[in-house]
C-alpha cells in the first residue's frame, strides 16, 4: 500500500509524463501550423513582389512607348516638315535657274532623307495601329519587310479579329514586330508566314523556313545585347498575361505562337 | 494489468522495430540517408533484444547489453540530427555527445552498475529532446519544403520527441519505481511500451514517406 509521499511521487510521475507528452505533441502541432502560416506569408510576399515588379515593368514600357511616340511625332512634324519645306524651296530655286536639272541629285537625296525620316517615325509609332488597328498594322509591317528585305512574307488572316484596348494592342504589335524582325534579320529564311486567328484568344503564329534557333540558348548566352529583344518580348508577354511558345519539335526553321487573352 | 498483456505489447513493439529495420534497408536507389540511420538505431534495438533473450536462455541476467544499446542508440540519433541539421552546431553535438558518453560509462561502472541504467536513458532522452527542438527550429527558419509531411525526417523527429518526452519522467524515476512503487511498475512500463509502439508507428510512416518520395523521384526527377 503506497503512503502519502509515495502517492505524491506516483502522481508526479504521471503528471510529468503526461505533461511532457502533451508538450511534445503541442510543439509538433504548433510547428506544423506555424510553418504553414510562414509559408503562406512567404507566398503572399512573393506575390506582392511580382506585382510590384510587373507595375515597374509596365511603367517602364509605358514611358518607353510615350517617348517613342514623342520622338516619332517630333521627327515627322518637325524634322520631316523642315525637310519638306527645304525641298519646296529647292524646287522653286531650281525653277529660277537656267538649268533646273542642276539640283536633281540634291533633290533626290532630300527625298531619300524625307523617306527615311518617315520610315523611322513609322517604325517608332505606326500610325496605322492607332487608325486601323492591330491587324492592319501587322499586315503593313509584313508589306514593308516584303518591299525592303526582299523576303517572301505572307500575311494570313484566318478570321475577323476583335479590337483590343490600345495598350494591349500596342504591346501585342511590339511582340509581333520583334518576332518578324528577328526572323528577317537572323533566320536567313526564304519565306516567312504570319498568321492571325481568333477563337477564344487572339493567336498570332510567326514561322519561317530559316536556320532556326533556340530561344533558351540565346537567353543564357551572355554578350553584348544578347537576348534584350527576347527579354522585352517576355516582359510584354507577362504584362499581357499572354503566352509565347516556341515549337521546338520543328525540324527546320522557327515557329512562335503568341496567344493573347481577349 | 496482467503480465500477459504487458508481454504482448512488448512483443508488438519489437515486431515493429523489425519492420522498421526491413523498411529502412530496402535497397532502392536514392534512398534518404536519414532512413538508413534510423534503420541502424532500430537494428541496435532488435539486436539487443535478441542478445537479452539469449542471455536469459542461458540463465544470465546482465544489464550490459541494454546499457550499451542505449548509448549506441543515442549516439546514432545524435548523428542523425547532426546530418539533418546540415552539420551545423558541430561543437555542440560533439561536446554534448561526449559528455553523455562519459556520463553513461560512469553510470554503468559506478552509479547503476547492477541495475537498469535509467539515468543514462534519462540524460539521453533529454539530449534528444533538445536536438529535436533544434531541428524543429531550423525547419521554421529555413522553410525547406511546403508540405512538411513529405519530409521523412519530420516524422522521425516527431516520433523521437513524443517517445523521449513521454518516457523522460519514467526514466528519471525508474530507480524509485523499482525500489518503492514496485506494484505499479507493470502499469508504468506498459505505458512506456505503448509509447514505444507509437514511436515505431510514426517512424514507419516516415519510412513509408521516404519510399514514396524515392518512387516519385524515379518517375519524375524534378521531385525534391
Amino acid at each position: 500500500m503506497a503512503g502519502p509521499s509515495e502517492y505524491q511521487v506516483a502522481l508526479l510521475i504521471a503528471i510529468g509524463t503526461v505533461g511532457m507528452l502533451l508538450l511534445a505533441i503541442a510543439i509538433i502541432l504548433f510547428m506544423v501550423f506555424y510553418q504553414k502560416k510562414m509559408i503562406q506569408e512567404q507566398y503572399n510576399r512573393q506575390v506582392l513582389e511580382i506585382k510590384y515588379q510587373q507595375m515597374m515593368m509596365e511603367a517602364a514600357l509605358e514611358s518607353q512607348e510615350s517617348e517613342r511616340k514623342r520622338v516619332a511625332g517630333d521627327l515627322h512634324d518637325s524634322v520631316g516638315g523642315m525637310l519638306s519645306a527645304i525641298r519646296v524651296g529647292l524646287t522653286s530655286l531650281a525653277r529660277q535657274l537656267p538649268d533646273p536639272l542642276l539640283f536633281e541629285q540634291q533633290k533626290r537625296m532630300l527625298d531619300d532623307a524625307i523617306g527615311s525620316v518617315r520610315a523611322i517615325s513609322r517604325d517608332l509609332m505606326p500610325s496605322t495601329l492607332e487608325k486601323f488597328g492591330l491587324m492592319q498594322a501587322v499586315k503593313e509591317l509584313c508589306e514593308q519587310y516584303r518591299d525592303t528585305a526582299l523576303i517572301n512574307i505572307s500575311f494570313i488572316e484566318h478570321n475577323e479579329v476583335s479590337a483590343l484596348i490600345p495598350s494591349k494592342q500596342l504591346m501585342t504589335f511590339r511582340i509581333a514586330q520583334e518576332l518578324v524582325n528577328n526572323a528577317v534579320k537572323h533566320s536567313h529564311a526564304a519565306e516567312i508566314i504570319v498568321a492571325v486567328k481568333e477563337s477564344n484568344n487572339l493567336e498570332i503564329v510567326i514561322e519561317d523556313d530559316g536556320i532556326g534557333f533556340d530561344a533558351d540558348a540565346v537567353r543564357y548566352v551572355k554578350g553584348q545585347g544578347n537576348g534584350v529583344g527576347l527579354f522585352n518580348m517576355e516582359s510584354r508577354v507577362r504584362l499581357l498575361n499572354a503566352a509565347l511558345v516556341q515549337d521546338k519539335l520543328r525540324g527546320k526553321g522557327t515557329k512562335f505562337t503568341l496567344t493573347v487573352p481577349l | 494489468m496482467s503480465l500477459e498483456i504487458f508481454y504482448i505489447i512488448f512483443e508488438i513493439s519489437n515486431f515493429l522495430a523489425i519492420v522498421i529495420v526491413l523498411m529502412a534497408f530496402i535497397p532502392f536507389k536514392g534512398r534518404n540517408f536519414e532512413s538508413r540511420i534510423i534503420g541502424v538505431a532500430s537494428l541496435i534495438m532488435v539486436a539487443t533484444y535478441l542478445i537479452l533473450i539469449s542471455f536469459t536462455f542461458h540463465g544470465k541476467e546482465v544489464n550490459i547489453p541494454q546499457s550499451v544499446a542505449v548509448v549506441l542508440i543515442v549516439i546514432t540519433l545524435a548523428l542523425l540530427y547532426h546530418i539533418s541539421l546540415q552539420r551545423r552546431y558541430s561543437h555542440f553535438f560533439f561536446i554534448s555527445t561526449a559528455v553523455f558518453f562519459i556520463f553513461s560509462v560512469c553510470n554503468l561502472f559506478f552509479w547503476q552498475k547492477d541495475e537498469n541504467n535509467s539515468y543514462t536513458d534519462a540524460i539521453g532522452s533529454f539530449l534528444l529532446i533538445i536536438y529535436g527542438i533544434m531541428y524543429l527550429y531550423r525547419l521554421l527558419v529555413d522553410l525547406p519544403v511546403q508540405q512538411l509531411h513529405t519530409v521523412p525526417m519530420f516524422w522521425f523527429n516527431a516520433a523521437i520527441l513524443i517517445y523521449r518526452a513521454g518516457a523522460l519522467f519514467l526514466f528519471l524515476f525508474t530507480h524509485y519505481l523499482v525500489k518503492v512503487l514496485n506494484n505499479d511498475l507493470l502499469i508504468y512500463w506498459t505505458f512506456h511500451n505503448i509509447l514505444a509502439i507509437v514511436h515505431q508507428i510514426v517512424i514507419t510512416i516516415g519510412l513509408w514517406q521516404d519510399l514514396r518520395n524515392t518512387k516519385l523521384r524515379s518517375l519524375s526527377p524534378s521531385v525534391p
